[in-house]
């Protein structure tokens, strides 16, 4: 597992893209790129090891990364491209960019639930239906007390200003 | 009787409990305990991790550490729950810096990351902890040449790196599973095809045309049904299969189960109990042919 500290950096994520010898690889057994033109996985090494981080980091491609891994499995040059794309995401956040609503929701529903999911009345009706018991709180308490980031928790209050 | 702690964690007890209740029919009647984790939350998913790094991991930390407690080893039944607990335990198992770390933000809540317990999909549970041949000693009513195309998903395989599963790119074990089952695994192009959850998200269309992709695929290896072992390819294949039309314009109709689904059909239990009532896409062909009549 290769991991970045994304708060800090960025220099590590761009040498990291500087040993692709863009062959082109990850572009050809990627399933985004196959049906969405929008996303081409060797383009964004390249700008991101000669071209402008901050075009990169404010656009919408990081974002279409379905993080499936066929690239960082086939890559001749070990990039671990699902990680640095992570990396982006990360750092991204961290200069304010907004990430897209299905994240956004995906934050602040596990801030209030510790769950991705939230409890509903028909899904209990429907667990009993199925024989199966009342679903169990998360101890959304302490999550809340793990997430100390505070550009994380940024993300939960600007959904709730929106509302 | 062996017990594995049961990771229950969003999608299935909150959207598909017909899978949960597929899992719990299918380890009982294996005479295995599945135990749940008391107070275990999100895994948390890859949107989590995109967010911020460090909030995933300590969450997965947190996860594992409810699991030490109960001194047994982990079963998931989703492959986002499987990769993201299984790829912080092995991380945190290799690095000391960072386990102290995490150490350090998991006293304010009083736990505590021993590196005690192991992660494990459902699938490698049946494959290899309780292994083929038993699993093949306990079909009743073998799926006699019903053709069923296994989709893996990405993250039961993929990172190898910390999975290590089976082969990330030519992967074999949810093909032997279905094979037990007296069905054939169907070869076919595009088999390691990304479902599209996570980026469905972001933008539909991109989502719908991996799901149209995929189908179009599988209509061409005359596959009567799909075989998935994770929530998200369910929903993906299942519900977004009705949102898109063949070449002709046509729509796919192809059932997708869930494999102790299948399993389950193999060993005997009626397809009442299962409550197929809560698949999108009709079940009844492959039930129909599973009992002998439609």
């Amino acid at each position: 597992m290769t991991t970045f500290n994304t708060t800090k950096d960025l220099d590590a994520i761009k040498a990291y893209a500087n040993v692709c010898f863009q062959c082109g690889v990850c572009m050809g057994g990627c399933p985004v790129a196959r049906v969405n033109d929008r996303f081409h996985p060797r383009r964004l090494i390249r700008e991101l090891a000669i071209g402008s981080s901050e075009d990169v980091l404010k656009g919408e491609t990081i974002w279409l990364c379905a993080q499936c891994h066929i690239c960082s499995e086939t890559c001749p040059q070990g990039i671990g491209i699902p990680d640095l794309i992570i990396g982006l995401r990360n750092f991204a956040i961290n200069i304010g960019v907004l990430p897209p609503e299905s994240f956004v929701k995906n934050v602040k529903q596990l801030v209030e639930t510790g769950r991705l999911v939230p409890p509903s009345s028909r899904i209990e009706q429907l667990r009993d239906r199925l024989g199966l018991g009342r679903i169990e709180q998360a101890a959304a308490e302490e999550v809340q007390h793990l997430i100390t980031n505070t550009k994380f928790k940024k993300l939960v209050n600007s959904k709730r200003e929106n509302q | 009787m062996q017990e594995y702690a049961l990771f229950l964690g969003c999608m299935i007890p909150l959207r598909l409990p017909n899978l949960e209740l597929s899992v719990r029919a299918l380890f009982k009647r294996l005479d295995i305990g599945l135990v749940d984790m008391q107070e275990a939350g999100c895994c948390p998913d890859v949107s989590i991790k995109s967010v911020d790094q460090d909030t995933w991991t300590i969450l997965a930390a947190r996860n594992l550490s409810i699991a030490e407690g109960m001194d047994l080893k982990i079963l998931t039944m989703c492959n986002g729950c499987f990769g993201t607990l299984k790829t912080i335990d092995i991380a945190l198992k290799g690095d000391e810096k960072l386990k102290a770390r995490v150490n350090e933000r998991l006293a304010v809540i009083g736990r505590e990351y021993a590196g005690t317990t192991e992660v494990k999909h459902m699938v490698e549970v049946l494959a290899n902890d309780i292994g083929l041949e038993k699993l093949a000693d306990a079909v009743e009513k073998p799926l006699k040449g019903l053709r069923v195309a296994a989709h893996y998903g990405c993250h039961l395989i993929r990172p190898n790196s910390s999975l290590e599963v089976d082969d990330p790119l030519r992967p074999v074990i949810l093909d032997r599973l279905i094979e037990i089952t007296g069905a054939i695994s169907v070869p076919y192009y595009k088999k390691n095809l990304c479902c599209g959850a996570l980026v469905s998200g972001v933008d539909a269309d991109t989502g719908k045309s991996l799901v149209r992709y995929k189908l179009g695929w599988l209509n061409r290896a005359k596959a009567e049904c799909m075989s998935v072992v994770c929530p998200s390819c369910m929903l993906q294949y299942d519900v977004i299969q009705n949102l898109v039309r063949n070449d002709s314009g046509e729509r796919f109709n192809l059932p997708v189960f869930y494999y102790p689904e299948l399993l389950l059909l193999a060993m005997g239990v009626e397809p009442k109990e299962l409550a197929f009532d809560m698949h999108r896409t009709k079940t009844n062909s492959v039930l129909g042919k599973v009992l002998g009549s439609v």
